[in-house]
């Protein structure tokens, strides 16, 4: 029996006076695909948000591979993780954002060479040919010398996630990466994504209001409401026989909106 | 050498006299520049081209030279044409005038940011010209430019020292005169430093409060 | 006249070296303070308001003062231009950090968590995406700062460092006249702040061109 990557135990978060995530439990295991689901304002962009140490939770711990992320021993007690211990626990961790977040002063391939260059001393000319090994991956080798603003919104998101796997994390987290993009778009982005579920075994967590893609990519589903999980399970499942009556309201929903499953 | 408070205080009221020219330099001063301001700004918009040019290019001359050598040139260069002025009007007018072209933009920027909708819905409201300034494009535009001037106006204050170059007795001039005279500089140039920034703090305080209200009523 | 000239001159080149000396000095005050007032450790933050706060409100005038004929006396005996630098890199310096400031603050969250989620250590953050980017932004301020601060070195000429405006000075002394001394050297200040002011804007071109400034505002 192994254990599981990402075990999330009993997390809170406050914005101030709203808690949006209430006593929140999960467990990942090594090269599961998750589907995270849920209307607006669920929670779901906070938990990817705090994996990738862009919150702090209030309440609750986190283990990554066996290792606090948010804690740390010291004297034999644990302590809240100072900077240097985020940065260990988050080299496990990659993250793709729905806005890109690309670096616009830099071209295409030094967005994606410059973390593997700074923060883990590759050579440039290695860390260039890898580079150039993702992004024929994601199928822009003639725009790696391209600036991100000479790229469609689709090409930008490929680019972002060629980035974040020049860091060959374990785990990746993607956040809603087709909702900012063209409908005619989409379509690229999610190959990738497909691509990279058939060819490697990392962990993933997707964000997504793509039913059919997500059904089709996912081993597991998790529907959000409130901050809390209020059903899980196979996609099958959760796609054609809802238990719950929020989800079978949301999924009602999002079909009258055109999206299909 | 240490602080001496029984010369400290044997100064204090030269150094309020003085202050109170300060105090009065920098008022007139802003008059002149909000005043010659606006003349420039109007002469930038000016229908004919050379006037348009001629205003910008003095405009950059006096913004491209030091402020000190523009009051030499009020105080020791005019006379020599025939005209005389005192120290504190010579120093009042360059610095109002230094000033003005910097104020000048404060107006520009202020006028540009009213969109051109509002000058058209002013014709289709059948306004004049000088109806459409008045209701308006003016009521619109001067409630933002407050904080920018307001930071001129401090910063005028920080400059009216350099008119003692011309023997204006500000505070900076007779804090000078009683070093010259005794050969102590620390207690003079101090006490002109403390009352510098009380005056700064206390103004950058309600620079903040204005700017605050300012950003509400918008 | 031919000695008038060489005189001023003489100036210019004083005037130019301590334009670039304390523009050199205002430039890395500027970068500290700014990032310094940013900064996640309170004390430093309280120590560099304190320091912008002094060196902005009181003046330049007084500062300059306080240098040559304060400082002496407790045992600081410093050279007309070395007064001159101190004061004026130390004022525009407190000027400077605010634009620092300013310009990385308006660098987009997006931008920081890119960096969080790709691992870069806080430093790293600001060197290679942070900073080159708010250079961009930091630029046309800069430029006015230093023209201002090339205006301001004619205070110096007050405490008798010998330079444009001092000889002019000397000049209308030893010849007595006032026009011409005073217009050369107005027109030598012009033509200064205006290679200055040319110079950012080729610069700010430079960097401009290529980098991903026409990106359209994002919709959220
Ligand atoms: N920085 C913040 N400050 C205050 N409130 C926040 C902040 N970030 C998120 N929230 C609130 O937390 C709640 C959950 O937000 P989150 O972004 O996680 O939702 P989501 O499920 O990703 O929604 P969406 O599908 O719209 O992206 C929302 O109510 C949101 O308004
Ligand atoms: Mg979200």
């Amino acid at each position: 029996m192994t254990n599981p990557i990402i075990r999330i135990k009993n997390i809170s978060k406050s914005f101030g006076a709203v808690r949006v995530l209430d006593g929140l439990s999960i467990d990942v295991m090594p090269k599961e695909r998750l589907a995270l689901i849920g209307p607006s304002g669920s929670g779901k962009t906070t938990i990817l948000r705090i994996l990738m140490t862009l919150e702090r939770i209030n309440d609750g711990h986190i283990e990554i591979d066996g290792e606090q992320l948010y804690h740390m021993q010291r004297a034999g007690q644990l302590v809240p993780a100072d900077e240097k211990h985020l940065a260990k626990a988050r080299q496990k961790i990659g993250m793709v954002f729905q806005h890109f977040n690309l670096f616009p002063h830099k071209s295409v391939i030094d967005n994606i060479t410059l973390a593997p260059i700074v923060t883990k001393g590759v050579a440039k000319p290695k860390a260039e040919k890898r580079a150039m090994e993702l992004l024929d991956m994601v199928g822009l080798a003639d725009k790696a010398r391209s600036m991100p603003s000479a790229l469609s919104g689709g090409q930008k998101q490929r680019v972002a996630i060629a980035r974040a796997l020049a860091l060959q994390p374990e785990i990746m987290l993607f956040d809603e990466v087709t909702s900012a993009l063209d409908p005619e778009l989409v379509e690229e982005v999610l190959s990738v994504l497909w691509q990279l579920s058939t060819e490697t075994d990392m962990t993933m967590l997707l964000v997504t209001h793509e039913m059919g893609f997500a059904h089709d990519f996912a081993h597991r589903v998790l529907f959000f409401d409130r901050g809390k999980i209020v059903e899980e399970g196979k996609p099958d499942d959760i796609f054609r026989q809802p238990k719950h009556e929020r989800t079978q309201a949301f999924l009602k929903k999002i079909l009258a909106a055109g999206h299909r499953i | 050498m240490e602080w001496n408070w029984t010369f400290a205080f044997a100064i204090l009221p030269h150094l309020l006299e003085g202050a109170k020219t300060t105090i009065l330099a920098t008022f007139l001063g802003f008059l002149i520049a909000i005043v010659l301001g606006l003349a420039m700004a109007l002469g930038r918009r000016s229908q004919q081209p050379w006037i348009a040019r001629a205003v910008g290019l003095c405009a950059d001359f006096i913004r491209g030279t030091p402020l000190l050598v523009q009051l030499y040139v009020l105080f020791f260069v005019l006379p020599n044409m025939g005209v005389v002025l005192s120290p504190l009007v010579a120093g009042v007018i360059g610095l109002g005038l230094h000033n003005a072209t910097y104020i000048a933009e404060v107006y520009r920027a202020g006028i540009e940011s009213i969109s051109r909708g509002q000058w058209e819905a002013s014709k289709a409201c059948n306004l004049g010209i000088s109806q459409t300034w008045r209701h308006i494009i003016i009521p619109q535009a001067i409630p933002p430019m407050i904080p920018a001037l307001a930071n001129y106006l401090i910063a005028m204050f920080k400059e009216t020292p350099l008119l003692s170059a011309i023997t204006v007795y500000e505070i900076m001039g007779e804090a000078l005169g009683a070093a010259s005279r005794t050969y102590r500089y620390l207690e003079p140039v101090t006490m002109v430093g403390v009352f510098f920034l009380i005056i700064s703090l206390v103004c950058a305080y309600f620079a903040r409060v204005i700017e605050e209200r300012v950003r509400i009523h918008q | 006249m031919i000695e008038s000239l060489s005189l001023i001159l003489k100036g210019l080149q004083t005037t130019l070296a301590l334009t670039v000396f304390s523009l050199t000095l205002a430039l890395g005050v500027s970068f500290l303070a700014g990032l310094g007032r940013l900064s996640k450790n309170s004390v430093v933050r309280a120590t560099v308001i304190a320091y912008i706060e002094f060196f902005r409100g009181t003046s330049l005038f007084v500062q300059l003062f306080w240098a040559f004929y304060v400082l002496p006396f407790m045992g600081v005996e410093l050279s007309p231009m070395q007064a001159a630098v101190l004061a004026l890199g130390l004022n525009y310096g407190a000027y400077g950090a605010e634009v620092v400031r300013g310009s990385v603050n308006a660098i987009g969250r997006d931008q920081w968590e890119g960096c969080v989620a790709l691992n870069l250590t806080p430093f790293q953050r600001l060197r290679h995406v942070i900073i080159p980017q708010a250079i961009v932004i930091m630029l046309p301020p800069f430029g006015n700062l230093a023209v201002t601060l090339l205006k301001s070195t004619a205070i110096a000429s007050l405490i008798a460092l010998p330079d444009l405006t001092y000889q002019a000075q000397l000049v209308r002394n030893q010849t007595g006249q006032t026009l011409l001394p005073f217009a050369i050297i107005m027109i030598i200040y012009f033509a200064v702040s205006t290679f200055i002011k040319s110079g950012i804007q080729i610069a700010e071109r430079r960097l401009t061109i290529g980098a991903d400034r026409a990106q359209p505002a994002r919709s959220i």
